[in-house]
């Protein structure tokens, strides 16, 4: 399973994008309003392309921040 | 009673304009011709008597209305022209002159004694006579007149070792996104070396000033493990409490190495963005991957984006420190906005079996980027209306650039109290 982070287009529709994931078998983990982002997690690979529709972009949740 | 003269211009000496001034200022005029030593002037004009000056063609009398003359200037068919009251003339007494000037210097005298009794006796000014750390003495720390009050700085880092004595008694609030770790112990050490720069004081042995913004509000976000590593989801976590409890400052000594050319995260260049929008700044170490003096690698993300400040570390001989990235993508962001002291800096640790002092020194982007946030937080305790946008601009436009170094590793330069 994968954690992914991706950026909401303007006036999204938030419930729309829900059912949407809820069709391709995403899981939908958090939305943070303030910063307009959403965590995602999916066993599939998700890309761009399949969020065009909602998204600005998405990115695989990365662990190599260090100190 | 005093006596006042007038002397009466006229306009012709006819007998017919004399008589007519004789008759309208009801005196008799004797003419200069019949004064002698005998019959002086003095001696001949009172209330009924004037003196002609023929050769002026000037009438000296005494006691006059004032009125009757104005009107009698006035009418064109009067003979008197103009007049006015007899002035006093006194001779020139150098002595005088030399007690006025003693007068006026000793007026002066008077002033400066007081202006030296002034000087001599006001308040100390905010003079700093605590010694401190190189870092401080760096950005003009000795100048500063704030403290940061009431000004809400959050750590994003390992957190923060609240058993140290320098915050064991000070109210700090903060979070954990990771899990099984609290904010409040910090294992790694680098959190509570960072909350210090920003956020300390005096240290504990020496005495020495290491921290600069002492009075703000601490608050601690851990997003890195206590082996020093983290997630974009712990940081995106805490950005958004951190947002949401309208912290103004956020800084972030940690990093994720980029390409050459690689371009930002659309994820972070968005969160910098809100974040500035909810009037916050977040602050970025610039990253140490480089090993100068070959080419410096570029900044890491995130503070590679646009909307997030990105902080080159210098040494204390104001030289690029050898691991600190440089600006190499600055078309898309990736460039260094200010730099700070990062190398060889003293600041709160904890102390553990192998650590035997509370104060270690460490290098690094990280150590320098909590000098920017500590500043910022100054500057907005200084001017409370500007936004966080403006306090970023601010910053960079009042760093100082140092001779011989390229805008590429240190951008606008080193960052200075105001």
């Amino acid at each position: 399973m994968k954690i992914y982070l991706a950026v909401l287009k303007d006036e999204v529709n938030l419930e729309e994008f829900k059912k949407y994931l809820k069709e391709k078998k995403i899981k939908f983990l958090d939305y943070y309003k303030t910063l307009g982002i959403v965590k995602l997690q999916s066993e599939k690979k998700i890309s761009e392309k399949d969020v065009e529709e909602f998204c600005e972009s998405i990115e695989e949740e990365k662990d190599n921040l260090t100190i | 009673m005093k006596t006042e003269k007038y002397i009466v211009l006229l306009e012709n000496q006819e007998k017919k304009s004399l008589k007519k001034i004789e008759n309208e200022l009801q005196v008799s005029i004797t003419s200069s011709e019949f004064l002698s030593k005998e019959n002086r002037s003095f001696d001949v004009i009172d209330n009924d008597n004037g003196v002609l000056y023929k050769n002026l063609g000037v009438v000296v009398v005494e006691n006059m209305d004032e009125d009757q003359l104005k009107k009698a200037v006035k009418d064109d068919s009067n003979p008197i022209i103009y007049f006015e009251k007899e002035r006093d003339f006194f001779p020139a007494d150098e002595m005088k002159i030399i007690s006025e000037l003693k007068k006026q210097s000793a007026e002066i005298s008077n002033k400066i004694n007081e202006l030296e009794l002034y000087l001599n006796n006001k308040p100390i000014p905010p003079k700093n006579f605590v010694e401190m750390e190189w870092g401080l003495k760096a950005i003009g720390i000795e100048k500063a007149l704030y403290t940061g009050k009431g000004i809400d700085v959050c750590i994003l880092d390992t957190g923060l070792e609240m058993s140290h004595p320098d915050f064991a008694s000070r109210e700090v609030e903060g979070k954990s996104f990771i899990e099984g770790e609290d904010w409040n112990k910090d294992l790694n050490g680098h959190g509570t070396h960072c909350a210090g720069v920003s956020a300390g004081n005096l240290r504990g042995d020496t005495g020495k000033r290491y921290g600069i913004a002492k009075d703000c509000n601490l608050k601690i976000a851990k997003v890195l493990s206590n082996s020093g590593k983290g997630t974009t989801s712990s940081v995106v976590d805490a950005i958004d409490w951190a947002i949401s409890k309208k912290f103004r400052i956020l800084s972030l000594s940690l990093a994720a190495p980029v390409g050459l050319n690689e371009k930002p995260s659309v994820l972070f260049e968005t969160i910098g963005s809100r974040a500035l929008e909810n009037n916050c700044l977040i602050i970025a170490a610039a990253g140490n991957d480089s090993n100068r003096p070959s080419i410096p690698k570029p900044v890491s993300a995130p503070a590679n984006s646009q909307s997030i400040m990105a902080v080159g570390a210098i040494d204390g001989q104001m030289r690029v420190a050898k691991f600190s990235n440089g600006g190499l993508n600055p078309s898309t962001g990736g460039n260094i906005n200010v730099c700070a002291p990062g190398v060889d800096v003293f600041s709160s640790y904890p102390k553990n079996g192998k650590n035997k002092n509370f104060y270690i020194p460490l290098s690094g982007t990280s150590m320098a980027t909590p000098h920017v946030s500590g500043l910022a937080a100054l500057f907005m305790e200084q001017f409370p209306d500007k936004k966080a946008k403006e306090i970023w601009e601010m910053i960079e436009t009042h760093a100082k650039p140092i001779d011989g170094l390229k805008y590429r590793d240190i951008g606008s330069g080193l960052i200075q109290i105001i």
